[in-house]
């Protein structure tokens, strides 16, 4: 296990034997103890400062005094789910838009001549109704206009 | 996996509440942060008690660490931040303080170049632990010498190695561990000596 720290340190692992060994050093104080020592060696050949800093011991007693960070996990959703919705969402706005135009611009169509013929009718339909009404009412009426005519031009003579 | 990528991954689990995860940053970058902070700072104590504090203030701050920058640029910017609390409140003069304005934490490693400001007992455990590496490097068969030092020294990929080497990768991994643990092995007693006298 040690040699797969040795190469985790050198970035030589994929993902998921980069997670196994990072899980197998938090869990073993002696492989912990390689990834410190290897670690030292490093600096040692390539620096040779600050060395002797350890201070390890110190900020884990502290730790342990401080209440366990927990960070909230992020909001947003995995990548291919955001890209899957994004999908959608563009594919609803494009039919939206596509029935849109063809309300809008294609009058001559027979769905829009439908459309623009089915008011006409009916109101045509309605205005003969309304002329037998009242051609019905102008008969009825006729005869009391001209007693009332009568009754009034009377009333006034 | 890069070694941006080893950090957040460091960083993830220490935000799930694992607190050893957090211990193997400490123990990757204190060095490096304490050599930035040597920059600030005179004192030997001081600094190592200034590198402490970052590091708790940093484990604090872990929830808001999102992984828009490395690991360690946003270390040694708390980093600076606690040498620069430090030093007014103690009422002191940084020792160099002009050009960390602006910089970001990829060029504080040239911190390395400055001049130590260890007490003699730090600075010879310094030149002790630089002694038996160079001492253990020396003594190490060419092939195991050659490896880990075009790798430590030289930052190359085992890959890169392996061509130089005319050798196999799988070679160059184990070629380097038995370079590291042959190291570690004679630096052992010098580190537990400095434990039991520190501490």
């Amino acid at each position: 296990m040690k040699e797969t720290i040795s190469a985790l340190m050198d970035s030589e692992l994929d993902g998921q034997q980069s997670q196994k060994a990072i899980g197998a050093i938090c869990a073993d104080e002696g492989l912990k103890r390689a990834w410190d020592e290897y670690h030292l060696i490093g600096e040692a050949m390539r620096s040779g400062s600050h060395l002797s800093v350890n201070v390890s011991r110190q900020v884990a007693d502290r730790l342990a005094e401080e209440p366990t960070v927990l960070a909230p996990r992020r909001w947003f959703a995995p990548i291919r789910t955001r890209r899957a919705g994004a999908v959608a969402l563009a594919a609803s706005v494009s039919f939206a838009a596509v029935v849109g135009w063809q309300q809008l611009s294609h009058n001559g169509s027979p769905a829009g001549m439908m459309a623009d013929r089915g008011v006409p009718v009916a109101a045509q339909a309605m205005q003969d109704r309304d002329d037998l009404y009242l051609s019905a009412h102008q008969e009825m009426t006729a005869d009391q206009s001209v007693y009332k005519v009568s009754y009034g031009n009377g009333a006034r003579r | 996996m890069s070694d941006r990528e080893i950090d957040q991954q460091l960083v993830e689990r220490a935000q799930r509440g694992e607190k050893r995860a957090f211990d193997l940053l400490v123990a990757k970058y204190q060095r490096r942060l304490a050599r930035l902070l040597s920059r600030f700072i005179r004192d030997g104590s001081d600094i190592e008690d200034v590198t402490q504090e970052a590091f708790v203030k940093a484990y604090r701050a872990l929830p808001s660490f999102r992984g828009e920058s490395a690991f360690y640029t946003w270390l040694y910017r708390i980093g600076i931040n606690t040498a620069k609390n430090f030093l007014s409140s103690s009422g002191r003069r940084p020792v160099v303080h002009s050009e960390f304005e602006d910089e970001d934490g990829e060029s504080f490693d040239l911190a390395s170049q400055v001049p130590d400001f260890n007490t003699p007992e730090t600075e010879m455990m310094n030149k002790e632990i630089v002694a038996t590496v160079n001492a253990a490097v020396e003594a190490l068969p060419e092939e195991l010498r050659t490896a880990i030092t075009l790798r430590e020294m030289d930052g190359l990929s085992y890959d890169e190695i392996a061509k130089v080497m005319n050798c196999p990768i799988g070679t160059v991994r184990s070629r380097i561990f038995r370079a590291r643990e042959a190291i570690a092995a004679e630096l052992r007693p010098l580190l537990d000596t400095a434990k039991n006298r520190r501490w």
